[in-house]
């Protein structure tokens, strides 16, 4: 293999498209360095860990878009570490959007992401991202200090965490904390299922999110009228997106206790609020309340 | 024939006669002027000797040993003939575009799968551009699709990536192992 002129080896790449070239490119440095400057660059990155397949192979891309699968059995997990690795290396801080979906549900025995792949993937996958979404992934073998490297985020407008289950030393405060830098900077949030999250989340949440859009916690049974009330406080103070869109579905959210708070003359706006309920067609008509605000601003 | 030359070495009878050819394990081939000269670098050695060409004393190919001549000749024979082929791109993506083999290539790298680098590698110094491009599409094609792994396999590669990087790994993780 040594033997193959550098010029033969180069013309023979030149034939592969970019997903090929990017597999080409993790099997040893010789091939690295020299495809180095022919690799693309995209923006968006797609996981998807699944232990059928147990190939760590770049299988779609658009000029935009890459997607991935990786498995998280026992006996390929440092090779395909490496492999996201390289692979984190090669798109460096260009990426913008990275999502994680987690498939490893159908295995007949339990299956997690574990905290070396999460670890690599957080700290290897550049700063500048802005949009990072989870699905169904399971982080309980994931320590909350590896998830703590959420911090260095500081422009993320979108993040999303459907349906995942969070380890167990893992406490609200520190997810609040592992996401302010990117307070400034978010427009839509999204957790749902979760057990982890309360009104304690959601409170902080609209107080620090000026630009926030979208909220959705559908399924977080702990979070109650509280978080729509904070929302209407803090939309009387300064914000910068005037309507916000919260997704309330079965939480323990109570239409009858939130108007009580909204004429509680403790209020900090005052009872400025007119609640009335609505119908949105979103493909089915669905209940909604939508809250005017006596002066000008809508919820 | 492609290769008409001004030193007027080029004649229709000139690529009847014989020339002697030496691989680098002191074989010698006797192949018919016409179909070596499908090899750029044969040819040119016969053009620069000119009249002067000793035919029997065989010209010398320090860098290809005689198995692979074999084969290479058998392609030359096919393709003595052959227009000269181009390498094209797609103007749109900027991607080779890939070549349409005949029945009779396909076959030829069919019959000599495992030897397809030491062609490369032969065409490339020989110069037989259809030969050369060829291989390489069909050896491009043997990594297309393939994973990392998978192709380290075929080709027998060393994974120095890995275990360079595997250390890598397990020093930058100290902090979360305790």
């Amino acid at each position: 293999m040594d033997s193959i002129p550098t010029e033969v080896l180069g013309h023979i790449l030149s034939h592969l498209d970019k997903p090929n070239l990017l597999n080409a490119s993790v099997t040893c440095t010789k091939w690295q360095t020299l495809l180095d400057s022919d690799l693309p660059q995209p923006l968006e990155l797609h996981i998807t860990l699944d232990s059928t397949g147990c190939n760590a192979a770049v299988c779609y891309r658009t000029d935009y878009d890459t997607s991935i699968t990786i498995c998280q059995c026992h006996e390929h997990h440092s090779d395909q570490n490496i492999f996201l690795r390289e692979l984190f290396r090669i798109f460096g801080d260009r990426l913008r959007s990275l999502t994680i979906e987690d498939s490893l549900y159908n295995m007949e025995h339990e299956e997690r992401v574990t905290d070396l792949s999460m670890n690599i993937i957080l700290r290897e996958c550049g700063q500048n991202l802005e949009e990072f979404h989870l699905s169904l992934v399971d982080l309980r073998s994931v320590r909350p200090w590896t998830l703590a490297q959420f911090g260095k985020f500081h422009h993320l407008t979108t993040i999303s965490f459907e349906d995942c289950k969070f380890p167990a030393g893992m406490s609200e405060s520190l997810l609040l904390r592992i996401l302010t830098p990117s307070f400034h900077s978010l427009e839509s949030i999204t957790f749902t299922n979760n057990e982890l999250i309360s009104d304690k989340f959601g409170v902080a949440i609209a107080k620090k999110c000026h630009r926030l859009e979208h909220f959705v916690l559908n399924s977080c049974r702990r979070i109650t009228a509280v978080t729509a009330v904070a929302f209407c406080e803090a939309l009387v103070q300064q914000r910068i997106s005037p309507t916000v869109n919260l997704y309330l579905q079965n939480t323990a959210f109570d239409p009858l206790k939130l108007q009580q708070f909204l004429l509680n003359p403790l209020l900090s706006c005052g009872p400025c609020w007119i609640a009335q309920g609505i119908v949105v067609n979103i493909g089915f008509d669905r209940n909604a309340l939508l809250l005017e605000n006596k002066v000008e601003r809508s919820l | 024939m492609a290769t008409e030359s001004a030193n007027g070495v080029s004649s229709p009878e000139l690529n009847e006669r014989d020339v002697v050819i030496t691989t680098n394990d002191n074989r010698n081939f006797t192949v018919k002027i016409g179909v070596a000269r499908v090899s750029k670098t044969i040819n040119n050695m016969i053009q620069d000797l000119g009249e002067s060409l000793d035919l029997s004393s065989g010209i010398p190919l320090p860098n290809v040993d005689g198995p692979i001549f074999e084969k290479v000749l058998e392609w030359c024979e096919e393709h003595k003939n052959a227009p000269e082929i181009k390498v094209e791109q797609d103007p749109h993506t900027r991607e080779r575009k890939w070549f349409t083999m005949t029945e009779w290539e396909e076959e030829y790298f069919r019959k000599f799968l495992s030897h397809l680098w030491d062609l490369a590698m032969a065409a490339n110094y020989l110069e037989i551009p259809s030969l050369y491009y060829y291989t390489c599409q069909k050896l491009a094609e043997r990594i297309k699709g393939r994973t990392p792994e998978q192709i380290r396999e075929m080709f027998g590669i060393e994974d120095d990536l890995t275990e360079e990087e595997k250390a890598e790994i397990r020093r930058t993780n100290v902090w979360c192992t305790y």
